[in-house]
């Protein structure tokens, strides 16, 4: 099954609309969009505008392809189950989004081989079907990589010596955890800020 | 310094989509404490779960009277709480959180979100003069005064 979700901001037609054309064309029946608050009516994949938290949850477990816009919630959610995601960045100039940080967000991730991206809409299609024939000769083969963990969604099997993000982020966990305990101390002098007057926000 | 090995009261902020999720990924960090969420969604309630949860109005730069509430809100919850210790990894409640968490001497942390990659983001640049531990997740934004980076959440 292959699950798309926009984000819980916005609508994202242009990436609906690219799935639903590349599901008609290839006689996919297997997918499943959350469209958010959009006038669009897919014709060739399920959809719903909204899904309550615990059905989400369901469909991104049983998904074996995720498509998202390239927000960060969507992005962690995939990184957290191991499931292989296609993310599509919003663009400003088409006012899918206040600025360009998905762009930046889906290029550094890239980067890292934690995601694959589309930065035209055209190549979406393409990507899934190329995930997903991955995934399932992942499951077929036996795996010949000696680091690799069952169910590790990297792409790149140089980069399957990272950390898996399913153990957490231990480091992070142990900088915030010691610093509540009194233990941290941060190079920065750790002053109290005296109250200016006024500072409202521009 | 010594360790405090006391639970300390944390209140831990977060708008939502990405900035909640972030926030839950440090949860393992406060679990044996005394712990009380904000954000702005309260379809997150169960999720925070057994820790107590507020809601504010979601807002940004852009909608002033929303900041305006979730700033009257942020600071009823903080001074009802009574923080030891402010976390949020933004955007703008946590922003109000540190602020107003300085008012009753909560030590604070603020996680730059991860989406943030270029440059940090607004909220985390005015909340520098109210956060102890001012934190970036990619080690190309961290500079000798701060923000540091510490890892990241994925």
């Amino acid at each position: 099954m292959i699950f798309v979700t926009v984000g819980t901001q916005l609508p994202f037609d242009r990436m609906v609309r690219a799935i639903d054309e590349w599901a008609g064309l290839t006689g996919r029946r297997d997918v499943f969009a959350q469209v958010g608050h959009s006038s669009l009516r897919p014709r060739h994949m399920e959809w719903a505008q909204s899904l309550a938290p615990p059905v989400f949850q369901r469909m991104l477990a049983q998904a074996d392809v995720i498509v998202a816009h390239a927000g960060m919630g969507s992005i962690i959610m995939a990184l957290e189950l191991a499931k292989p995601i296609v993310v599509v960045p919003r663009r400003a100039e088409l006012g899918e989004h206040r600025n360009d940080h998905q762009l930046a967000t889906a290029r550094q991730f890239v980067d890292l081989g934690l995601v694959r991206a589309a930065f035209d809409e055209r190549e979406v299609g393409p990507m899934i079907d190329s995930l997903a024939a991955a995934q399932g000769a992942r499951n077929a083969s036996s795996d010949r990589c000696p680091r690799r963990k069952a169910g590790c969604s990297r792409y790149d099997p140089v980069l399957c010596e990272a950390r898996d993000p399913r153990e957490g982020c231990p480091k992070l966990v142990m900088t915030v955890s010691r610093f509540i305990d009194g233990e941290h101390s941060s190079r920065r002098s750790a002053a109290i800020a005296p109250e200016a007057a006024g500072g409202v926000l521009r | 310094m010594d360790g405090l090995n006391t639970p300390q009261r944390i209140l831990a902020v977060a708008s939502g989509g990405g900035h909640w999720i972030q926030l839950m990924r440090l949860r393992p960090a406060m679990a044996r404490h005394d712990l009380a969420f904000v954000t702005v969604d309260s379809g997150y309630r169960e999720q925070a779960a057994p820790a107590r949860f507020y809601t504010v109005c979601d807002g940004s730069q852009w909608t002033k009277l929303r900041l305006l509430c979730m700033a009257a809100k942020m600071a009823w919850i903080v001074l009802r709480e009574r923080p030891d210790v402010v976390v949020s990894t933004g955007a703008a409640p946590g922003y109000f959180a540190l602020r107003f968490g300085k008012w009753v001497g909560a030590r604070t942390i603020w996680l730059d979100s991860i989406a943030n990659v270029e440059r940090l983001s607004l909220s985390g640049k005015l909340v520098r003069p109210y956060a102890d531990l001012w934190l970036t997740q990619w080690e190309h934004l961290a500079l000798h005064d701060g923000p540091e980076f510490a890892g990241s959440v994925v």
